[in-house]
């Protein structure tokens, strides 16, 4: 750990008490991210980014609780301080975005309200002063008509109008880092292109850190500086964007990079995909939550979970198996793996291969 | 009867000959208000659009949020009447189709839908739901149809033993996999997918994606591609049209699409989508798109797309993009744009690395400035 970090989570474990069992939604989690530094959280849904990101931001709703683990911002562990110091910090000094403006924004409320409401309540600024910086914000965002458009409901506007306009109250305190949680997976593709690029122009001209969520491997390829992909709560593997793309290590991150169709690749090409299920969080195979689904997983992937460990500069991976030599088997039935090991691999693959 | 191994159709040459043609379809909703639900307007969801089906190919079908993909892909079997056009299926007209051949013609076409959650009922098992077509068509007995569903559960790849659970037992994967079983107990011979793997996992979108391909080798089906996810549909498809605004704006065979896309709305679809590889990233110029897709019930006067259109911008706004409406015109064989300059579009995509590909000289400007044609 650096101090030159400015956001620091450690060994995070978020668990969620539900009727069917202990959901562990994130499982020992742990990340950095320094001053104007771009992070792509990457996997699929239930691999633990949202509540990574909740956690992070105090916002994990009931039955879910934040059992273990450091998140320390700033020289503070936001997890040890009162709820009224961590409201200080939310919104203010780090703030969130979501996939879906319409389930954030208030339905009654005009939008300049709610850009304002940030800065009053922070910022200490009048009614009059937070209305005009409300007009600049959605100016700087390129919403049209701003002057007129602040004092419009939410409803009033098209899906990318709104993302700007809870992008508009995200940035209203400058915040130093921006958590953005797929901000583009419910917009079209056009428009979804306009808000990446906003996002990154902002970035660099308010000189905050941007932590990208996305499922989307292309997103993050064009996007983030440094990329952690995620798997059952867990990090897999964190490295470099280059690296991640160029030399991925963790047979998950090769698994997610084969399954996707690329615009660049040769046509009729079969894709590779991953077989099986995500995992059950609630019941969790002891070992490598990929063991069941990796095509390179040997007898040690069943008993010890890997931890993550240094492969590269910058480059750490969760991986018994050195992916670049080891062979590749049908996942789960290689001789290798004790039969007991292999019943319960299969009997948890469900999907075909 | 239930035919044994499931081979449907017809044989026929795996190219050339149309098993659907649409022409000049149609589909508008009424917009309502007041009391007397009066109607005030018209929302042009599909407005005159046409195209062809060959038999045993896929045809992609692109395009953003309200563009009307998916009132297409339900106004084919006429499972919504269109205002205007026809559908041909084979040789019959679904419009003046008499109710026994429209029942035989929907037998043939079956649709795989987004959301596997809304399209299976959660209170019947999934070997009923996948049997129900067969009730429906009075086809088979009780024996006959269960070995049916044992057949085509072990076709998508599930356990024939789980037909007696219910939905809710299944992952999002599993069931849109059985969405898949249901559509291909009538031994169709051309299934219109609708998102089929929109609502999937990245890892499960590409098993879902392997099986449609096996499916379509093994039973020579015919596909009609739903997405709005530009890479899935150029590795899915043989010819692609993208649609905006409720019309067909190109139509190219798959590979020259992505190659030379000759309709501006084209280059900016492709040059959104995101390569996963941040060498050839960093090499893509964007074009970016302002402002949103206009609203249906009031589409722009002349082409759809020149509110938005940046190449309009780049030849200086010519007048002629506001008032008069592009037909779709041939640009080389099977290529077809509506676009009055598509010539300018040409070379664009190598010089944008749209595709990742082309030269890979860095000093490009971001958009070369394009000449306007003497014509």
């Amino acid at each position: 750990m650096s101090p030159s970090h400015l956001l620091e989570v450690r060994d995070l474990h978020t668990h969620f008490a539900t009727q069917d069992g202990l959901v562990q939604a994130v499982n020992g989690v742990s990340l950095y991210i320094d001053p104007g530094e771009s992070l792509g959280i990457v996997g699929e849904s239930g691999g633990g980014k949202s509540v990574t990101a909740l956690s992070i931001m105090g916002l994990i709703p009931a039955p879910g609780r934040v059992v273990a683990g450091e998140v320390e911002f700033d020289g503070r562990d936001l997890l040890r301080l009162s709820e009224d110091e961590r409201r200080h910090i939310r919104g203010n000094e780090i703030a969130i975005i979501f996939q879906d403006p319409m389930s954030y924004l208030n339905p009654v409320m005009t939008v300049g309200r709610q850009i304002s409401e940030g800065l009053r309540l922070h910022k200490g600024m009048g009614r009059r002063a937070a209305h005009a910086r409300a007009i600049d914000l959605m100016k700087l965002l390129g919403v049209p008509d701003a002057t007129s458009g602040v004092d419009k409901y939410p409803h009033q506007f098209s899906g990318g109008m709104r993302q700007r306009v809870m992008i508009a109250m995200a940035l209203s305190c400058e915040p130093k880092l921006l958590i953005a949680d797929e901000p583009t997976t419910a917009l079209d593709v056009t428009v979804g292109a306009q808000i990446l690029e906003l996002l990154q122009r902002l970035r660099s001209d308010l000189g905050m850190a941007l932590v990208l969520i996305t499922h989307d491997l292309g997103i993050v390829a064009g996007t983030v500086d440094r990329v952690n992909v995620m798997y059952a709560g867990q990090i897999a593997e964190t490295a470099s964007v280059d690296q991640t793309f160029a030399d991925p290590r963790h047979p998950y991150t090769l698994g997610l990079l084969a399954s996707v169709p690329r615009l660049d690749a040769p046509r009729g090409a079969r894709l590779q995909p991953i077989p099986g299920v995500p995992p059950d969080l609630i019941d969790p195979l002891s070992g490598c939550p990929f063991f069941p689904r990796c095509p390179y997983s040997v007898e040690r992937c069943v008993a010890v979970d890997p931890p993550l460990e240094l492969v590269a500069p910058t480059h750490w991976t969760a991986c018994w198996v050195d992916t670049g030599t080891a062979p590749r088997h049908v996942p789960g039935v290689a001789p290798v793996v004790s039969p007991e090991a292999q019943a319960e691999a299969l009997s948890s693959m469900g999907d075909g291969l | 009867m239930i035919s044994g191994t499931s081979a449907p159709a017809p044989v026929a040459s795996p190219h050339g000959d149309e098993i659907l043609r649409v022409e000049h379809l149609k589909v508008y909703f009424p917009v309502r208000r007041g009391v007397l639900q009066r109607r005030v307007g018209w929302v042009h969801a599909v407005d005159d659009v046409s195209f062809n089906v060959r038999r045993g190919e896929t045809l992609g079908l692109v395009g953003e949020s309200g563009c009307g993909k998916s009132t297409t892909a339900r106004a084919i079997p006429y499972l919504i009447r269109p205002t205007a056009g026809s559908v041909h299926f084979e040789d019959i007209e679904l419009g003046h189709a008499r109710p026994r051949d429209l029942v035989r013609v929907r037998r043939q076409m079956q649709i795989i839908f987004q959301d596997p959650n809304a399209s299976l009922d959660f209170r019947m098992t999934v070997g009923s739901s996948i049997a129900e077509g067969l009730d429906i068509h009075h086809l088979g007995d009780r024996d006959q149809r269960r070995h049916r569903v044992s057949e085509l559960l072990e076709v998508v790849g599930l356990d024939p033993a789980m037909a007696g659970r219910f939905p809710h037992e299944f992952s999002g994967g599993q069931r849109q996999r059985i969405g898949i079983a249901r559509a291909l107990a009538l031994s169709p011979s051309l299934v219109v997918c609708d998102e089929p793997i929109s609502a999937l996992d990245v890892s499960i979108q590409a098993q879902v994606i392997n099986l449609l391909q096996e499916l379509q080798e093994r039973f020579r089906l015919t596909y009609l591609f739903i997405s709005h996810d530009l890479s899935v549909v150029r590795h899915i498809s043989d010819r692609i049209a993208v649609m905006y605004l409720g019309k067909v704006v190109e139509l190219s065979p798959a590979r020259e699409l992505y190659d030379e896309p000759r309709h501006p709305y084209t280059v900016a679809l492709l040059s959104a989508v995101r390569i996963p590889d941040p060498s050839v990233e960093s090499r893509r110029r964007r074009v970016i798109l302002t402002g949103d897709v206009p609203s249906p019930a009031d589409p722009p006067r002349g082409c759809r797309f020149h509110p938005r259109c940046w190449l309009r911008e780049r030849l200086g706004s010519p007048i002629r993009c506001a008032e008069e409406e592009p037909a779709l015109r041939p640009i080389s064989d099977g290529h077809t744009t509506a676009c009055h300059y598509a010539e300018q579009v040409a070379g664009l995509s190598a010089e944008l690395h749209l595709t990742g590909q082309g030269s890979t000289d860095e000093s490009l400007p971001i958009l070369p400035p394009v000449e306007l044609s003497t014509n």
